[in-house]
């Protein structure tokens, strides 16, 4: 049998890092394989207009199908992971929820599309205040990235020159506020926070699978493996060699040879697929430094009352927007927590009757007083990345496929729960501040994992005894092995991490690129 | 032949021009089969065979759901959209907890326990006693299955809404 050698990178995952690193590296000539565990979904063939009502539960979902995926709908339950197949353990009485998508584009397919720079009050976190470690980069080392990721991805926003909220290249948005939302604005100012229009990918599709691939594709430089499980990188003398894979389908074992290998499977599955390789294992902190941003959702859901009984004037509800960070930027009064949340806010929707302490003919009236006089907010927090929160590979569980699977542990701390009240407190004074009056209110935050913005665990390191990669997302124990996913985050703010692991992957590509262009790879 | 291979069949079809024989034919009749494949064909022409709640247990099922959402001017409330029958099915398939869950409060009900803990002041964390979260998931489930009914939606919108993309089994 011949050797089928001819490319020149290996990728593994064909999401926002994987679709990235191969965006990058095939339009700069070098040939890439990618794997990806789950299949190409054709989306003429397997999408359909549905009414609720012919859906086998009415919308509820089989019940039990997916205990951690609260995102997973009866709609969508064919595209989020099985978890009976891809099983993963967590400590008893401390849930974790690893929220997966197996397919061609990835988590792209589903994301909310926020797009929020970092600034260097996350990459120089420990100047600020000591916890953790700094980001090995800064701001502007990155900065000309982000300058390229956001158009291609088209996101909107508002230039805004707030240091803590780095401007961007955006398609301006100049829709103007509704009423209630410019209300909730001079709430805000009044208060000393900040505000801003969403930044958002726009488009039908705004994912890997329509923004990254094609154009990697048209070189010619990239070929697509589907249904390829990794079982683990093979490796000699330091160096990677390649790696094995199952057949998700066939279950058949292959194995591919690379002269470099970028993993972006995922936070989680990177490090699952690195600790089965039983690589990058010289600091010990692989697996540990795991975090998230924690989510309050619907922290307080507000009344607009001019909008009540179907009376809102025209331009009165409607829209939203975000309020970045504005804890702890510089001194001021003691809070009982160190960093920062933000929210996102909206308004115009009309309040779940689950929150009416109704029933009967008067829920039904109450529902048809307050229909579309909402103002809501959700509130997303900044996680403290600790050595005790990790993945481990779980002893004796294993997936379908028989490839170890992970033991998750992570907790919320003191700093998390302080930081969630003080978001549902604020909250509620600047809905006051407004002129809304509060239906709910609570800080319960979701599950550790629910918020999909799993990050850590391979962190970027000046220090090879306290990282697992370097400042390009090149493993300090393995130099031709690249990890560009969430897991290369050192700390991760409260902005949706997407824009950045993307502008990470290009950057790590492109270095990649010129070392293997200099045979230093 | 299954609905979706059927359209595309129908879509090969070449243009008029091509083949005047054929596009002489009668129109497919794509909606008539747009009608065959739904969850609820079954239930709009056949009684549901109760599973799991007893008789008496599913007659304070059918009390508390008329209770939550009665019928209100002409428009449909939860018994008159199948909700008791289609919660009898949906609870069989559930774990077990929620199982005990209702046929506690339902026993409650049928003790004579009253519904006064739904005017309380919503908590995001539920109450601690077991018939007070009965019925606080019950109230939210007879409103789901009421909303996403076929009768509730063509009493309310004449059958606009309701719909949204279906992904179909992968394999």
């Amino acid at each position: 049998m011949s050797v089928k050698h001819d490319h020149d990178v290996l990728i593994i995952g064909s999401g926002a890092a994987g679709g990235m690193a191969a965006y990058a590296l095939c339009k700069l000539g070098v040939k890439c394989l990618m794997l990806d565990a789950g299949p190409q979904l054709d989306f003429e063939k397997q999408r359909v207009m549905r009414n609720v009502y012919d859906l086998p539960y009415r919308g509820f979902g089989q019940p039990g199908r997916f205990p951690h995926v609260t995102q997973a709908s009866e709609w969508d339950a064919s595209v989020w992971l099985d978890e009976t197949r891809n099983p993963y353990s967590y400590p008893e009485g401390d849930p974790y929820y690893w929220v997966r998508i197996r397919a061609i584009g990835g988590k792209t397919l589903k994301w909310g599309r926020a797009s929020w720079r970092l600034s260097d009050y996350e990459f120089k976190s420990k100047d600020h205040d000591g916890f953790g470690e700094n980001w090995p980069i800064s701001y502007s080392d990155l900065a000309p990235f982000y300058d390229r990721v956001e158009p291609i991805f088209r996101v909107s926003g508002r230039k805004e020159g707030l240091a803590q909220l780095p401007d961007g290249v955006f398609l301006p948005d100049e829709s103007r506020d509704s009423l209630c939302v410019q209300r909730f604005l001079d709430s805000a100012r009044k208060m000393g926070v900040p505000t801003t229009k969403q930044r958002r990918s726009q488009g039908a599709l705004a994912s890997s699978l329509n923004l990254l691939l094609p154009d990697a594709l048209a070189t010619g430089n990239l070929t697509i493996v589907p249904n390829a499980i990794v079982r683990e990188l093979s490796a000699t003398g330091g160096k990677v060699t390649g790696a094995s894979f199952v057949d998700r389908v066939s279950k058949r074992e292959f194995h591919v040879s690379a002269r470099a290998v970028v993993l972006g499977a995922s936070t989680l599955e990177s490090q699952r697929i690195l600790m089965n390789s039983r690589l990058c294992e010289s600091s010990g902190v692989l697996g540990r430094y795991l975090f998230d941003q924690f989510y309050v959702k619907d922290v307080v859901t507000a009344i607009v009352p001019e909008a009540k009984g179907g009376k809102a004037p025209r331009g009165l509800m409607g829209g939203g927007g975000y309020i970045p960070r504005f804890r702890n930027l510089k001194a001021g009064p003691a809070m009982p927590f160190i960093r920062g949340y933000a929210w996102d806010f909206g308004s115009g929707g009309t309040p779940s009757a689950r929150l009416l302490p109704s029933y009967g003919e008067a829920l039904l009236k109450d529902m048809a007083e307050l229909q579309g006089t909402t103002f809501s907010m959700t509130a997303m927090g900044e996680v403290l990345p600790r050595y005790e929160n990790r993945a481990t590979i779980a002893p004796g569980l294993k997936d379908a496929w028989d490839i170890p699977a992970l033991h998750i542990e992570h907790k919320y701390t003191d700093n998390e729960f302080a930081m969630a009240k003080d978001s549902m407190n604020t909250a509620e004074e600047l809905c006051h501040g407004a002129g809304f009056e509060i239906l709910s209110k609570h800080w319960e935050m979701v599950p550790p994992g629910e918020s999909i913005h799993e990050l850590g665990g391979c962190r970027m390191g000046t220090d090879a005894n306290k990282s697992v990669l370097n400042a390009f997302n090149q493993a300090h124990d393995v130099k031709n092995l690249f990890v560009t996913d969430g897991s290369a985050f050192v700390s991760g703010g409260s902005q949706n991490p997407t824009l950045t692991l993307m502008a990470l992957s290009m950057r790590a590509s492109e270095y990649l690129a010129e070392q293997m262009k200099r045979r230093e790879i | 032949m299954k609905r979706r291979t059927w359209i595309q069949a129908a879509l090969a079809v070449p243009a008029v021009g091509v083949l005047p024989a054929l596009a002489q034919q009668p129109p497919a009749p794509r909606d008539e089969f747009a009608k065959i494949e739904t969850a609820t064909a079954a239930e709009r022409v056949a009684e549901p065979a109760l599973k799991f709640f007893s008789k008496a247990e599913y007659a304070a099922l059918e009390r508390l759901a008329a209770a939550i959402l009665p019928a209100l001017d002409s428009k449909p409330g939860a018994v008159e959209a199948g909700v008791p029958p289609f919660l009898d099915f949906l609870i069989s398939q559930s774990p077990a907890p929620r199982k005990k869950l209702y046929r506690d409060g339902l026993a409650r009900l049928n003790a004579g326990a009253t519904l006064d803990s739904l005017k309380d002041p919503w908590t995001y964390q539920p109450p601690a006693d077991p018939f007070k979260r009965f019925l606080r998931e019950a109230k939210a489930d007879i409103i789901q299955a009421t909303f996403s009914s076929k009768e509730w939606i063509e009493a309310r919108s004449g059958g606009r809404g309701g719909s949204g993309t279906y992904y179909l089994a992968v394999d």
